[in-house]
């Protein structure tokens, strides 16, 4: 059960309580049992899935993620030192297998910690491993048999973590996932000019178009799974990015022939708007994921601009006064907006 | 649910066998075998013991004739990119490198380079003696002589894969050619698949 829905449940236990006992709404016996089943039922199903949730829990589970990040960390860096080490010693029938099996056996692994520790911290190490060990796989048998380079590696590594991801439930793994997918589809932009697959890398449009797409798509592409806040975070990263970095080198844009300042300029008025837009669109969609992205960039925006107008013939300190004045402007704006919305809600 | 883990399976086993079919086809079906001389200046890495050594295709350093203005357009190259050839100023950015098969033919001076001998955007365009492989073709700077200008020229930037994989008793043998008095080594057999792999068969 989300924790959404906890939480409403908490509430309107406690508003019900306080609306009987002021006389506004009292339910009758056989509703108040039915609504009661109903939430036992659920409460229920969540013990049996995972833990209660209190503050103190919540404040272990955050201890778990990180421990969750250090441990595939830690075993991915075992698993590849392990091979390096004993690398040389192995021949071609050996050296195949032993980095060809390991993402199976880690995908199959993750399936069985799945199974038994319904909190799925251990799985996403598991399949974390996993992923990075098909990584690993496909580099080394490219390496061992001098195959060229291929945009497709990029795929079959984001397929592969999706497959784990949606199959678990995994946000961590399907972040892998969606970066696999997103870099093959931010290099297809080569196709047309059929220029080396690799150089699409080189222009940024095509990567805000990847962000956009996960962005608009979020709840279509995380389908009966919990991760539209997933697809809206990578989105929203890669959308932000392309637009900061187009904004300060037309090198990096389709249009880098035509006139830099102008090409510079237009990504500039482009990067100011949609950041704008992410913040609008986080608050009124109740997105805060997409609002700390959309207001990160806009404070590195403003700070970027303010470099290149002020840094050259105004004080040091001055400047960063400035850059602090921006910074309060930022927080007093957000306030605002989060007053208004509190209003409206 | 239980099964999520059939599909990575399935990836996993997919893209292993799409990687290696290929490669067990080249191997076994008609490759042909090129004798070559290894010198020093052609391997990469190992210059420690924990650093593995690979075998460079080094290409000549000279302008490539093959290169000439309708080849590279047949490659993709624009005209706005073309007109950039010869320049000695410094561009902002070079256009995005293309894909080629080339011909590399091993030159016998005392670096042995491999020289590029046909280029095109089709495999039976360059076929000839030689190694027919991959490769990127650019236009960006560069210095033909120490003494030359730098200047904007067509060149082919690596062959696709730059270098090859020794096994380590293959790298042991190459690796003594940075130590001892003769710098190049000859007969390496290097093999060639009809798909443009290329691969160390022997080395002596």
């Amino acid at each position: 059960m989300a924790r959404s829905r906890r939480d409403a449940i908490d509430a309107f236990g406690e508003e019900l309580a306080r609306l009987e006992a002021e006389g506004v709404l009292v339910l009758r016996q056989v509703e108040r049992e039915r609504v009661a089943a109903h939430h036992a039922s659920l409460r229920t199903a969540q013990d049996e899935s995972e833990a209660p949730d209190t503050p103190t829990v919540r404040r272990l589970a955050a201890g778990m993620r990180i421990a969750t990040l250090l441990g595939a960390f830690a075993l991915s860096a075992a698993y590849a030192l392990f091979v390096d080490a004993n690398w040389a010693a192995l021949s071609l029938t050996a050296q195949l297998p032993l980095v060809m099996a390991p993402p199976i056996v880690l995908a199959i692994l993750t399936g069985v910690a799945a199974q038994r520790e319904p909190s799925r911290y251990v799985a996403s190490v598991v399949a974390t491993v996993a992923v990075i060990a098909f990584a690993v796989n496909l580099i080394v048998v490219g390496s061992l048999f001098n195959l060229p380079e291929s945009r497709h590696a990029f795929l079959a590594v984001g397929l592969f973590a999706m497959a784990l991801a949606y199959g678990y439930r995994l946000a961590l793994v399907l972040v892998l996932g969606i970066l696999g997918v997103g870099l093959w589809f931010w290099s297809l932009a080569s196709i047309p000019s059929g220029a080396w697959w690799s150089t699409a890398f080189e222009q940024l449009e095509p990567l805000a178009l990847t962000g956009l797409v996960a962005i608009v798509l979020s709840r279509r592409l995380a389908g009966s799974a919990p991760f539209a806040d997933e697809y809206r975070v990578m989105g929203s990263l890669a959308l932000a990015g392309a637009l900061l970095i187009l904004g300060q080198t037309a090198n990096a844009s389709y249009f880098h022939g035509a006139d830099g300042r102008i090409v510079e300029g237009a990504y500039q008025v482009v990067g100011a708007m949609t950041f704008a837009a992410m913040i609008a669109v986080g608050l009124r969609r109740d997105w805060p994921e997409m609002v700390r992205v959309g207001t990160g960039a806009a404070f590195i925006f403003l700070v970027m601009r303010l470099v290149d107008w002020f840094w050259d013939w105004i004080p040091k300190w001055l400047f960063f006064l400035v850059i602090g004045a921006v910074a309060m402007g930022v927080v007093l704006l957000l306030r605002r907006l989060r007053l208004r919305q509190a209003v409206q809600a | 649910m239980t099964r999520g883990w059939l599909g990575a399976v399935a990836v996993a086993v997919i893209v292993n066998a799409a990687m290696l079919l290929p490669v067990y086809r080249a191997h076994n079906g008609g490759a042909r075998i090129v004798d070559a001389a290894v010198c020093s200046d052609h391997l990469m890495g190992g210059y420690s013991q924990t650093d593995r050594i690979r075998l460079g295709l080094p290409l000549d350093h000279v302008p490539v004739t093959a290169l000439d203005h309708a080849r590279l357009v047949e490659l993709g190259f624009s005209d706005a990119d073309l007109v950039q050839i010869g320049d000695t100023t410094p561009m902002r950015r070079f256009p995005p490198s293309r894909p080629a098969w080339v011909r590399l033919v091993q030159r016998t001076d005392s670096t042995q380079p491999w020289r590029v001998a046909a280029v095109g955007s089709r495999r039976d365009d360059v076929a000839g003696t030689g190694m027919v492989v991959r490769a990127r073709v650019a236009i960006e700077h560069w210095v033909w002589t120490p003494e030359g200008p730098v200047r904007v020229a067509a060149t082919v930037r690596r062959t696709e894969p730059a270098s090859l994989y020794l096994r380590d008793d293959r790298a042991a043998r190459l690796r003594t050619l940075r130590v001892g008095p003769s710098r190049c080594i000859t007969p390496v057999r290097l093999g060639n698949g009809t798909d443009g792999s290329v691969w160390v068969e022997s080395v002596p």
